[in-house]
């Protein structure tokens, strides 16, 4: 077999998981399992699978404690956002973020809250950029 | 040494009696619904790919045959050839027919093998020959997009030679083969989703033990050879429906699924398989859990998930399918083996054939004279 191509997102499921090693830090199978909704009625087995092929992917590490697997995330949330922002953006919004933001502005649920919020982030990344 | 106009003579028996054998198959079945067997679908799949197996031997058997008769081990008796069995046949007043209109229809492959060395004959031959490389390379895409699809999938677990692994790019669990392991694929999706994940594998793992995914790579390989023979589809399709309804009852009955968790489990399955995700090629050697590609016969894939689904809510056990084979492959194979001797081109010469030819004869020297007068006519 050829080498494998790394994949740079994650599937549905894997991101349920990653939101869940990104809370707790590190976590073992049954952490994981367990932060789950218990509606998901996943089997450790499974839960295990997920991890190990995210692992494979190069988005968690493990280490070994006695028996068990400590996974940790190597790729943090903030990076992985801007990672699909900016896939998105390429896919979606002909590579000009400006489109995008111009989007989420026009969004009609956008509250003001919401939007102060924006033009804070906005300006603190105006002012850092001029320093 | 065998020559090319023996090879051309066998590519034709092959697709002669391919056709032959599918209207026989087709009779075969309506007679099996008749005897209340309508449900015995393991044994109609073995039988289907018994014959398929003669039809695609039946050149080594008719050589074989040959030169035990030019050996003169088999017993002399009536000809076998069907041509030969016409001429029999019309001589002895049991088929009306013009015995000019007869012999024409008796030369018509001979009359065919000339029109092939004609210019346009050579046009069609060419026309094969591209369509049998245009078929060639379509599945050597198709394998090489399945390799593709593979090597990006990733281990889940490894068992004696069969090796499970999980992919996020196929949206349909399917089963293949390397030269070594047996490998099962499934969408990574299906991974949170208990219950599916133990049908869809339970599925595969028992087409594997059926020994599908070898012979859907038979078929694949053949495909090109035989790409402008409708019989070859027509049989293709009966072989998936009966593999699918096989494989279907066999899960239900060794594992003891729940029939309404089955269903379910195989239209989210074909609901999954509609995104637009990477589709398999057709041609791709591999044994999918439900085909959900929509091409020209894009309407066949529902009708066969309905009639699946119709036949496990049925459930109706099958009884010995091994013995109901067995009685029904011996005559059925005899007969394509019969067939594909009685299609052989008839000795030059023979008493019969002679004698047909006087007759034809006559009657164009009689066109060409007039009637003959005959007893109480002005003439005589």
């Amino acid at each position: 077999m050829s080498a494998k191509k790394k994949t740079k997102f994650l599937t549905e499921v894997e991101l349920e998981f990653m939101s869940k090693l990104w809370d707790l830090g590190a976590a073992t199978v049954r952490d994981v399992q367990d932060a789950l909704a218990p509606a998901r009625k996943l089997a450790y087995t499974s839960a295990a699978t997920i991890l190990r092929i995210l692992e494979q992917k190069d988005f968690v590490t493990s280490t070994k404690q006695g028996k068990t697997f400590i996974y940790t995330a190597t790729l943090s949330k903030d990076a992985y956002q801007s990672r699909s922002l900016k896939n998105l953006s390429e896919k979606l919004f002909d590579n000009a973020p400006a489109t995008l933001v111009a989007r989420l502005v026009d969004d009609d649920d956008l509250s003001q809250e919401a939007l102060d919020e924006i033009r804070a982030l906005i300006d603190k990344r105006l002012r850092d950029d001029k320093r | 040494m065998i020559n090319a106009d023996t090879l051309f003579d066998a590519y034709l028996d092959v697709n002669l009696l391919l056709a032959f054998v599918c209207g026989l198959w087709f009779v075969l079945a309506r007679f099996l619904d008749i005897a209340g067997l309508s449900h015995a679908v393991t044994a109609r799949l073995k039988m289907l790919r018994a014959v398929f197996l003669a039809v695609i031997v039946s050149p080594v058997f008719v050589a074989l045959f040959a030169l035990v008769s030019q050996a003169g081990y088999v017993a002399s008796g009536p000809s076998v050839n069907l041509a030969d069995f016409i001429v029999a046949q019309y001589l002895q007043g049991r088929i009306e027919m013009n015995p000019s209109a007869l012999e024409e229809m008796l030369n018509l492959r001979s009359r065919f093998a000339e029109a092939m060395t004609s210019p346009a004959g050579q046009v069609v031959q060419w026309a094969l020959a591209a369509g049998i490389l245009t078929c060639l390379a379509r599945l050597g895409w198709s394998i090489l997009s399945l390799r593709r699809l593979i090597a990006e999938s990733y281990v889940w677990r490894r068992f004696g030679r069969v090796e499970l692994r999980v992919s996020d790019t196929a949206s349909v669990p399917f089963s293949t083969r390397g030269i070594r392991s047996r490998i099962v694929v499934l969408p990574s999706a299906m991974l949170a989703r208990e219950d599916d994940l133990r049908i869809a594998l339970g599925h595969e793992l028992q087409h594997l033990r059926q020994g599908d995914v070898e012979w859907e790579i038979v078929l694949g390989l053949i495909r090109p050879f035989l790409f402008w023979n409708p019989a070859f589809y027509v049989w293709k399709h009966q072989v998936e429906e009966l593999r699918e309804l096989s494989c279907d009852r066999q899960v239900l009955s060794r594992r003891g699924y729940d029939v309404a968790a089955y269903c379910d489990c195989l239209l989210r399955v074909c609901h999954d398989g509609l995104r637009p995700r990477r589709l398999l090629a057709v041609e791709a050697p591999v044994v999918a859990l439900v085909r959900t590609e929509n091409r020209v016969f894009g309407s066949r894939s529902a009708a066969l998930l309905k009639r699946r689904m119709m036949s496990v809510i049925e459930g109706r056990a099958e009884r010995h399918p091994r013995l109901v084979f067995a009685l029904l492959a011996g005559p059925v194979l005899a007969l394509t083996l019969t067939a594909s001797v009685a299609i052989q081109k008839p000795g030059d010469w023979s008493q019969d054939r002679i004698m047909l030819s006087t007759i034809v004869n006559l009657e164009r020297l009689a066109a060409v004279n007039g009637p003959v007068p005959s007893f109480g006519s002005p003439g005589y």
